[in-house]
């Protein structure tokens, strides 16, 4: 028989805080992150359509004495690290008592090192010196910069990928984690997921691409609004979650703090379109029933979903419409809220992020809310969206993350109990 | 947005040579009443491509809430003519330099797999 799989630590570096504790206050609060892009130096913002973001403000680099590795890598990857050393931190593991080979790392990256990526073609390009080029451009570049350096850091000798698959990247690296320890593969892993590209290329990728809101430049924190009739588009956020993972034998023996079980994980592909959801939201449904049948729940039994919902006219939606067909009418007497209203969209942190919330409303039973939810969109609108925190004690636990390139994911969680 | 014959025949004729060019259609063959997503099959990406090919052959930036309004080539065609005549503030005209393709376009005249003009990411 597969092996129980617990949450036992987490980590977040986000706009609205820097660990887990600054985070969660001022989510239940519906602080907005979302502030007007000031990243990008001299760059001359008013030719953006878009100027408006969810950055990170107040992260410090450890100091290069106490931490050889940050300086190694890009912004992303240094969020990683951050938020991986406070779930270890908070999981009470004893690294030095483990057996490394035991310990695995599994990072979800979207867009990974693309603040030096477009540092260095800058470079190059303007000096057309190519020896210019920082030698250490590759490694940072390399996709798992992330997972490499996590395992550098803590010591971890057991399965080491990164996956990407856009903006579900860290839904699957912790359904992928789950799976490791079901298999036998690990006792623990590092399931993470980063990305830091509030950058001049690649947000002007997103403003070309028309996947970004518009209207709400004078208003930042209205802009990112999900299930909201006036929604126009996603906001761009940045940041990292890190869970520590673990087989419920392995966290049993060393008494560790249990903030749920994570019970079912699936994953699918629309083969449809490399940028839209199926419209009828039917692959998001058939991606919710195969979680719900692997975590052996029934779709009677959720009582809460933290939404994708980015604040896309469409994907808004076409989420609800997939939740709904699964659902039925306990969709409408259950608690869904969307994150990414608080902090926008961090790409790879996203389904990272929605789990440490997930994670943290099941033990706690207190839901963040939906900021930005003053008009509701007949469309997708629930009772049980609220821009109001609530209190419900909550059971199981849907968390949901689609991707560009078709691609769908949900991880189910459970009370622990 | 009612199509009709725009005034300016210049920016008529750079955008059925622009779009002709993206669509590898002859670009007499296109009419103002062309549906770009029904008559020429773009789904919503490649109807944000499209506009970006005229963007970048009239030197402009459309906004998104006009982005919306660009249903048909008609549509596109006074939406440009209408941008280079208000208030003196006219484009440049971009020279046609190269005959389009005659080839057919990819795209079958089925309906498309999305609509939105936001992503789902």
């Amino acid at each position: 028989m597969a092996s129980r799989v617990v949450i036992t630590g987490l980590g977040i570096v986000s706009p609205i805080g820097v660990g887990v504790s600054s985070f969660w206050k001022a989510a239940l609060k519906g602080q907005t992150g979302i502030t007007a892009i000031s990243s990008f130096g001299d760059f001359p913002m008013e030719s953006y359509r878009s100027r408006v973001a969810g950055q990170v403000f107040h992260f410090q680099l450890p100091d290069p004495s106490e931490d050889k590795f940050s300086s190694r890598v890009d912004r992303y990857a240094q969020f990683a690290l951050a938020a991986t050393r406070e779930a270890i931190q908070d999981s009470g593991l004893c690294l030095a008592k483990e057996r490394a080979e035991r310990i695995g790392v599994m990072a979800g990256v979207g867009m990974g090192g693309m603040m030096m990526g477009e540092r260095e073609l800058t470079t190059l390009y303007q000096s057309q010196k190519p020896h210019r080029v920082h030698p250490n451009f590759i490694p940072t570049i390399t996709l798992n910069s992330a997972s490499g350096i996590l395992a550098l850091a803590v010591g971890a000798k057991g399965p080491n990928l990164t996956i990407s698959t856009a903006c579900s990247s860290s839904i699957h690296s912790i359904g992928q984690a789950m799976q490791a320890i079901r298999l036998g593969q690990a006792d623990v892993m590092i399931a993470s997921g980063a990305d830091a590209s509030i950058t001049p290329l690649v947000f002007a990728g997103f403003c070309s691409l028309r996947a970004l809101s518009t209207k709400y430049n004078n208003h930042p924190d209205k802009a990112s609004r999900p299930f909201d009739r006036g929604r126009d588009g996603f906001v761009m956020g940045e940041g990292a979650g890190t869970l520590i993972v673990e087989s419920l034998r392995h966290a049993t023996r060393r008494k560790a703090r249990i903030y749920a079980e994570l019970v079912g994980y699936a994953a699918t592909s629309e083969a449809y379109h490399m940028v839209i959801p199926r419209e009828d939201g039917s692959d998001i449904a058939r991606t919710v029933s195969l979680a719900l049948k692997d975590a052996g729940v029934s779709p009677a039994q959720v009582d809460y979903v933290n939404a994708h919902a980015t604040s896309t006219v469409v994907g808004d939606d076409v989420e609800i419409k997939g939740l709904r067909a699964v659902l039925g009418k306990r969709l409408n007497t259950i608690v869904v809220n969307a994150t990414k209203s608080l902090i926008g969209h961090t790409l790879g942190a996203a389904g990272a992020i929605g789990t440490i919330v997930s994670a943290l409303s099941l033990q706690t039973g207190i839901l963040h809310p939906t900021v930005n939810y003053d008009d509701p969109d007949p469309h997708c609108a629930l009772p049980g969206i609220s821009n109001k925190v609530q209190k419900k004690s909550v059971r199981v636990g849907l968390v949901n993350a689609f991707g560009f390139g078709s691609n769908n994911a949900v991880l189910v969680l459970k009370k622990f109990s | 947005m009612k199509s009709s014959l725009p005034k300016s025949p210049e920016i008529r004729e750079q955008v059925c040579h622009t779009l002709g060019k993206y669509l590898r259609l002859d670009p007499s063959s296109l009419r103002p009443d062309d549906s770009l997503r029904d008559d020429l099959g773009l789904d919503s990406l490649q109807t944000i491509e499209l506009v970006y090919e005229v963007e970048s052959a009239f030197d402009i930036q459309i906004p998104d809430e006009d982005f919306g309004r660009l249903k048909t080539i008609g549509d596109v065609v006074i939406y440009l003519s209408e941008r280079s005549h208000p208030a003196g503030n006219s484009l440049s005209v971009p020279q046609v330099t190269s005959p389009a393709k005659h080839a057919s376009h990819p795209a079958k005249k089925t309906k498309s797999p999305g609509h939105s003009r936001k992503r789902q990411t």
